[in-house]
């Protein structure tokens, strides 16, 4: 708290009390973390988006069906979530097809393994948005409640001191305000790239629901 | 019979992770050379205030007052005119010093005059020559402070004070116009030349106009700018002189504070031209 301490970045957090250096150490660790997270869901949001640009290009360009299931069961690893969505439903539509005579429990059986690989496909996506959403929302008031402790140290120490001038508190407050600054900068990407990725999830899954009603038709179309 | 497999999501692809984890880094050492680099903390121009600490105003300062002087002291300095040319130099300043306590002149003008008068060569000069005008002291210090005044008044009509270096005062009014008025600043300022002044004992063999500049980092505590640190920023080429200037600050210890609060600065540039003529 000496008020002729230099207050350069370093030396303000080198002078933090500890539960303010707790305070920051615990944001930069949420924000190193959800920074990897971020990272980590923009290249899978991206790649399954590309996966299913592909797959519905090759799926309408009109193909034989059994072919694209043999390449979609063969690349299981490189196929994106339609592919899999597609190869789910045909696999249950070949399956019941032989062995039940009535069409419309063929669809519909076809149509459940399709939605449940859907839901497996979108959750696989949405996971760990929520610790962004998390770290959006929480990192400010962790950061400010590192901000109120520290300038009410600030002030304690003022007490102390016969003369109260500004010089005195500056360098306290300056320091508490680090953790505010902190605390923001982990939460602005997070909120930022939850609400970017969260939008991008929607659609691949709206567009994932409507590959499901167009792909019934046309196995209904096959039945026949 | 159902030998389909449910799961059949894909596995997360290493080198993405590694990648992500690269770029985490990355984005966090980008984000701390930010902070520590890029954002200039405390930026240095809008806190520091440049105080120019010249040496002898004598020579100079009496120079602009002549307009205003006729007027008043005329009537009574008819009789002592041969005392007159003797005060132009710095001389006379000794006597100046020896009545002042007596008469009670205005305070501002004759201090920072002391001390660093005596040092371009009066030293031997003053003994003989004051002696002789001992007698007839008073008309002259009655003139001296009328001088005085005249000075004062001079240099507050033009706002310029003669004690400061000329060249800068134009830049330092605007750098250090954080609030007040000019006026208030210049007064702060001369304060601070002032005081350091009085403490200064310029070494002897100093030629030439050398000029030092100095870095003083102050604090405001309940007896005025409390000296922290004082960085020699520029050297004035004399090492004894740069030590005698960082003595006399360190002696002037606690600096007049402003009368506006809002005109203190934590760091004070403080350009010294001893021997400015």
């Amino acid at each position: 708290m000496n008020p002729a301490a230099n207050l350069s970045f370093i030396e303000l957090v080198m002078q933090a009390s500890l539960l303010v250096k707790v305070v920051m150490g615990l944001l930069a660790s949420l924000s190193v973390i959800s920074w990897y997270w971020i990272f980590r869901k923009w290249f899978q949001i991206n790649s399954a988006q590309s996966k299913a640009n592909r797959f519905e290009r090759d799926f309408w360009s009109g193909g034989d069906l059994d072919l694209m299931y043999q390449a979609a069961a063969g690349g299981r690893f490189r196929s994106g979530g339609m592919e899999r969505i597609f190869e789910a439903g045909y696999r249950e539509f070949t399956k019941l097809r032989g062995k039940s005579h009535d069409n419309a429990a063929t669809i519909d059986g076809s149509r459940r393994a399709m939605r449940a690989t859907y839901q497996r496909e979108v959750d696989d996506l949405d996971a760990h948005l929520a610790f962004l959403a998390s770290v959006g929302s929480v990192s400010p008031y962790i950061g400010l409640f590192g901000t109120v402790w520290g300038i009410m140290n600030a002030f304690r120490g003022l007490s102390n001191v016969g003369s109260a001038t500004l010089a005195h508190v500056a360098p306290g407050i300056a320091e508490a305000l680090i953790a505010t600054a902190i605390g923001l900068f982990a939460a602005i990407p997070a909120v930022v790239a939850y609400n970017r990725f969260a939008h991008d999830i929607d659609r691949l899954g709206i567009r994932f629901e409507s590959f499901i009603e167009e792909f019934s038709n046309i196995l209904q179309r096959n039945l026949r | 019979m159902n030998d389909f497999r449910p799961d059949n999501r894909p596995r997360q692809s290493p080198p993405r992770r590694f990648l992500s984890l690269a770029l985490t880094i990355g984005v966090h050492i980008g984000l701390l050379a930010f902070l520590l680099v890029g954002i200039n903390w405390q930026s240095a121009p809008s806190g520091s205030l440049e105080v120019g600490l010249v040496g002898a105003p004598s020579a100079s300062a009496p120079a602009p007052p002549p307009p205003p002087e006729p007027p008043k002291p005329e009537p009574k300095i008819e009789e002592p005119p041969k005392p007159e040319p003797p005060k132009e130099q710095p001389k006379p300043e000794i006597a100046t010093k020896k009545s002042e306590p007596k008469k009670t002149e205005p305070k501002k003008p004759p201090k920072p005059e002391k001390k660093p008068e005596p040092k371009p060569k009066p030293k031997p000069e003053p003994k003989p020559k004051p002696k002789p005008p001992e007698a007839p002291l008073k008309p002259i210090d009655l003139l001296d402070k009328k001088l005085d005044q005249a000075i004062e008044r001079h240099a507050e009509a033009k706002k310029v004070s003669d004690i400061l270096g000329d060249g800068q005062q134009g830049q330092n009014r605007q750098a250090g116009a954080g609030g007040g008025s000019p006026g208030e600043l210049d007064a702060y300022r001369n304060a601070i030349a002032s005081k350091v002044r009085r403490n200064l004992a310029t070494p002897p063999g100093i030629s030439g106009n050398p000029s030092a500049v100095f870095e003083i980092e102050q604090v405001l505590g309940s007896r005025g700018g409390e000296v922290v640190n004082v960085k020699l920023k520029q050297s004035s080429g004399n090492k004894a002189l740069d030590e005698a200037i960082e003595r006399a600050i360190r002696k002037s210890d606690p600096l007049p504070p402003p009368d506006n609060p809002a005109l203190f600065r934590r760091r004070l540039e403080v350009t010294f031209r001893p021997l400015e003529e």
